[in-house]
């Protein structure tokens, strides 16, 4: 017997009050399919709620129902009567060193500080204005207003999509995952990533693997593919506190790759330790990296 | 200790986790590109909450089952070799999946009912009968076996059948419409 039979079969003696409730007990707990089973069976018997019911009440469950559009209609008021009192005012966020934040903007988009970064806000009807004033951020942008993305001192348009923007000095580097962005009369569409420097800027196609290392901070993680040392350092120290310090110069340029988690240096450390024969020592405010 | 057929989990899980299987259904799809392993997934999902000690402190059940299902993509896609770039983009929101009611859940609220009258209507005969004197009715057993002249172990095997047969029936996974939607839903996104 299948497990629905089963459990249509436990539903129908429990309706007729000749349920075995030991013989009952020992079946759900022999597969967690089976609980799952009996209680979409027992949700499906009770679906009717009776005549009256059918008339006017949307089933299966109703007061699920009832709750959720009694909370769609107060989250829309809280929604209008937050969006009246800052339509002009500035918002901004951060998310602290070694920190990590999601936001949900005003209109719906969705914005993610990165470790050490501070994004900046203005929206009204007719125009979002976004700044990324340190660090780094993603942002998914729903369709609406024009929207506006600020670096230091350049600007860049984006339509609706998904983007990653990080501050380097006074460059801002823009990768485009979803959508289109254009910057003076240059577009720049999907997995293409633009320098945006007061110089001329210069517009780069990434392959997958770069692409997934750029974001891979979003979930905790520092992806280093063909990497310096030097560089996954500077890399790893947007997240620490306590900063990796690399001693010997020429240890610097060897090549690195892998996978950590960004919060924790350990595991990134054992790694350079093991795997490139390199002294790591600490001191009460850094990690010294000798031959 | 004697365990109620019913417990309280059962009763949560059927109220505040079970309405949300299409919605993680068309996550799942989303995520690992097929219906037979969101199907999995989505099982995955539900087994976890059946056996999480705290249920009764997560307040957006939506929410949480929506970051559980994309940490297992997440170890899913780990393992596998080939790791399609948009499942990795697209498991970021899943994290933020908020307990507003979109239109389709409401919609699709509605659409159940009409369902369970359709589900009802095909049953066959004898377990429409019997289903409706004991569900609908709430006629004793004892009163149903003998007006019908049934004794109460075949009552027991129709009504089982009619409650197979309708649980099958409003199953969001084992119908087609969730694969349309997840179409339209892909197209939409576009723009």
């Amino acid at each position: 017997m299948t497990p629905e039979a089963a459990a249509a079969q436990w539903v129908a003696r429990y309706a007729l009050d000749t349920i075995d409730e030991a013989d009952f007990e020992a079946w759900r707990n022999a597969d967690p399919a089976h609980a799952i089973a009996f209680n979409r069976a027992l949700a499906a018997y009770e679906a009717f709620e009776g005549q009256g019911d059918l008339a006017s009440a949307p089933a299966p469950s109703r007061r699920g129902f009832l709750r959720a559009a009694g909370g769609g209609a107060l989250a829309l008021v809280l929604a209008g009567g937050g969006l009246a009192t800052r339509a002009y005012a500035w918002s901004s966020a951060s998310a602290p060193i070694g920190g990590h934040r999601l936001l949900r903007l005003p209109d719906g988009s969705i914005a993610a500080l990165n470790t050490d970064s501070c994004l900046a806000w203005r929206f009204s009807d007719h125009e979002r204005t976004l700044w990324v004033e340190r660090g780094e951020v993603a942002i998914d942008l729903c369709p609406g207003a024009r929207a506006i993305l600020h670096g230091r001192d350049q600007q860049v348009a984006l339509s609706p999509g998904r983007f990653n923007a990080r501050l380097r000095g006074d460059t801002l580097d823009l990768l485009v995952l979803r959508g289109r962005a254009q910057a003076g009369r240059q577009p720049i569409g999907a997995f293409q990533s633009l320098l945006l420097s007061p110089d001329q800027p210069p517009l780069r196609h990434l392959s997958a693997a770069q692409v997934e290392a750029v974001i891979a901070w979003q979930q905790g993680e520092i992806l280093f593919d063909e990497a310096t040392l030097g560089l996954a350092v500077e890399e790893y120290n947007r997240f620490l506190t306590r900063k990796i310090i690399i001693v010997d110069p020429e240890l610097a340029a060897i090549p690195v790759g892998g996978r950590f988690t960004s919060n924790d240096p350990a595991a990134f450390l054992r790694a350079v330790s093991m795997g490139l024969g390199v002294h790591v020592s600490v001191s009460g405010t850094a990690y010294l990296l000798t031959r | 200790m004697i365990v109620p057929v019913i417990r309280p989990i059962d009763r949560w899980f059927i109220d505040e986790v079970l309405p949300h299987e299409r919605a993680l259904l068309l996550k799942a799809q989303r995520l690992c590109g097929n219906s037979e392993d969101a199907r999995d997934m989505v099982q995955d999902v539900f087994a976890r909450m059946l056996a999480t000690e705290g249920w009764a402190a997560i307040t957006h059940p939506q929410a949480f089952m929506m970051r559980t299902l994309r940490n297992l993509a997440i170890e899913r896609m780990r393992r596998s070799k080939i790791v399609d770039f948009r499942q990795i983009v697209d498991a970021d929101h899943l994290g933020l999946a908020d307990d507003a009611p979109d239109p389709q859940q409401i919609a699709e609220g509605r659409e159940a009912l009409e369902d369970f009258q359709q589900a009802l209507d095909q049953l066959p005969e004898r377990c429409r009968a019997v289903f409706v004197r004991r569900r609908i009715e709430e006629q004793p057993p004892r009163q149903i076996a003998a007006e019908l002249n049934l004794s109460l172990s075949t009552l027991e095997k129709r009504l089982a059948r009619a409650i197979e047969l309708i649980t099958r029936a409003l199953e969001p996974r084992r119908r087609s419409d969730y694969a349309e939607a997840d179409e339209a839903g892909e197209t939409a996104m576009v723009e």
